[in-house]
This record gives C-alpha cells, structure tokens and sequence, in this order.
C-alpha cells in the first residue's frame, strides 16, 4: 500500500513537471519557422516517468499532460496536433524500451521523431495537404537533436532518482 | 561500445536516411522550374480558397471564423506578410518561391503551396 502511494505521488510531480516544461516552452520565443518544431522539454519528465515507473504510468501521464496543458494554457487549436504526437511519441517510446534493444538516448530520440511524424500526418490531414511533407527533413533533424538532449536529462534524473532510493517503487 | 550504443547509432541513421530521402522527394525536383505556369495555391482546411500565377502581384486578405491572414504576392515570391494566429509561425517562415515549398498557418487551417507545371506527374502517384 505505501510503495502504491508513493507510485502515484511521483507520477503526480512528474505529470506536473511535464506541465511545466510544456508551459516554459510556449513562453520561449524559439522558432525557426517550421510548424511543430519545438525542444519538446516535456519529454524529459515523460521518460523519467517510463524509466521509473513503467509503461502505463508514462502513457497516461503524457495523455494527462497534454489534455491538461491545452486546457490551462489555451490553444485549443493545438490540441489535434499535441495528441497525435504526444499518443505517438509515448507509444514508440514504450515499444522500443520494451524491445531493450536501446539506451535511453535511443527511446528518446525515437520519441522526439515519433512526435514530430505524428504531428505532420495530423497536419496533413486537417489541411488536406500531403504536401507538408515537406517540412518533415527538418523536423526529423531537430527530432534527433532535441531528443539526445533530452535523453542526456533524462538519465541524469534517472539515476539521481536511483540514488534516493526511488527506483523501488513499481 | 555496447550493442545498445550500436542500435541507437543505427537508428540515428536511418532517421537521417529517411530525412534525405524526402528531403530529395519533394525539395529538389522543384529547383528548376521559374516559368508562367507556376502556381500559387491557397488552401483553407484542406478546401481550395484560390489560385494564382507566381508572376503576378497580388495581397490576399484571407479571413475565416478561425482568423485572418495577409499573403502577397510579389516578384516571384509568396510570403504570409501578417496573420493573428498565436504562434506566428506562419510569418516567420518568410518568403517561399519554388514548387513544392509552403507556408502553413495551422491554428487557421491555411495552407499557401507552390505548384509547379510537373504537378499531373505527382497526382499520377
């Protein structure tokens, strides 16, 4: 019961640090002109959670992460497009730590990807256009980029989280 | 190194490949055309809005229930010159002048693309 407890406060902070990061990132004026392309921050916390707590916590508290930031902070609009990346993102992410094929440095640039290729073909479809393929090059680019950076974060706060003995609760 | 390093690097790589690839689809094969028969066409939420030679000099004041939009075109070139959407990424993207290349403004469902007199060869795919 107290090992199920502490389950769900540290899915609970680190749902909220997702939020976080996601807020922070909107706040950021970085934009080189492509539709969808950001650092993507959020999923730093998001790996945390799937390297700590497991496959469903870090599917649901990246659902939870996008459906409340959307609510929060506005841009409805958006939603489509946060959906169809994040599901994507999280469901790869989860496959191939599954596989244990890859480091965390893989899973998390297979995410920051997935999420990019998920968010195009949402695009794609709302505007009927399949021509946005166009912007996928770059996208997949800064994907890797953005997802080796992410990846360094994460294990830091992995094994940080390890070291206080926070490994122990699944 | 470790077989895990070995597959992420694999990975890495075919991202980059596959990146290439497209980047080879739809970017270079719209290099070489610059005549009249290119067009410029406006797309709101997937519908046609309107088409326009890229030769011509034109400001389109687009608005919808979601927004408005200022496109103009001019010397060749197609630019999203103002748009009240959030996240601007539309303006910043700047000016666009070969085919295949587009201007997306996705909070409004406004696509402006550049079509290229090759366009029936791609709807044959």
């Amino acid at each position: 019961m107290k090992k199920n407890s502490r389950l769900v406060a540290f899915c609970g902070v680190f749902t909220a640090l997702a939020m976080i990061f996601s807020y922070v990132e909107m706040l950021l004026p970085i934009s080189i002109g492509v539709p969808g392309a950001k650092l993507g921050l959020a999923n730093i916390a998001i790996l945390a959670v799937l390297y700590v707590a497991g496959s469903r916590a870090a599917f649901f508290a990246d659902i939870l992460r996008i459906v409340l930031t959307s609510i929060l902070f506005g841009n409805m609009a958006a939603f489509i497009f946060s959906i169809s990346g994040g599901m994507l993102s999280v469901i790869v992410m989860i496959l191939l730590k599954k596989s244990d094929r890859f480091s965390m440095l893989g899973v998390s640039v297979a995410g920051g990807t997935a999420h990019n290729i998920g968010q195009i073909a949402a695009a794609a479809v709302v505007t009927g256009t399949a021509q946005i393929a166009y912007y996928l090059p770059v996208l997949l680019i800064t994907g890797i980029i953005t997802g080796i950076v992410n990846g360094c974060v994460a294990r830091i706060i992995k094994i940080s989280l390890q070291k206080n003995g926070l490994n122990d609760i699944v | 190194m470790s077989k895990k390093t070995v597959h992420d690097i694999i990975l890495v790589a075919a991202v980059l490949l596959v990146a290439g690839s497209i980047y080879m689809y739809t970017v270079l094969p719209g290099r070489s055309t610059a005549s009249s028969s290119v067009k410029v066409v406006v797309r709101v939420d997937g519908e046609v809005y309107g088409e326009y030679p890229l030769n011509s000099n034109k400001v389109i004041d687009l608005s919808t229930e979601r927004g408005s939009n200022k496109i103009i075109i001019n010397d060749s070139n197609v630019w999203m010159e103002d748009a009240d959407c959030p996240d601007k990424v539309c303006v910043k993207t700047g000016k666009i002048k070969s085919p295949g290349q587009t201007v997306v403004c996705l909070p409004h469902r406004v696509v402006i693309e550049i079509k290229g007199d090759n366009a029936d060869i791609d709807a044959a795919v």
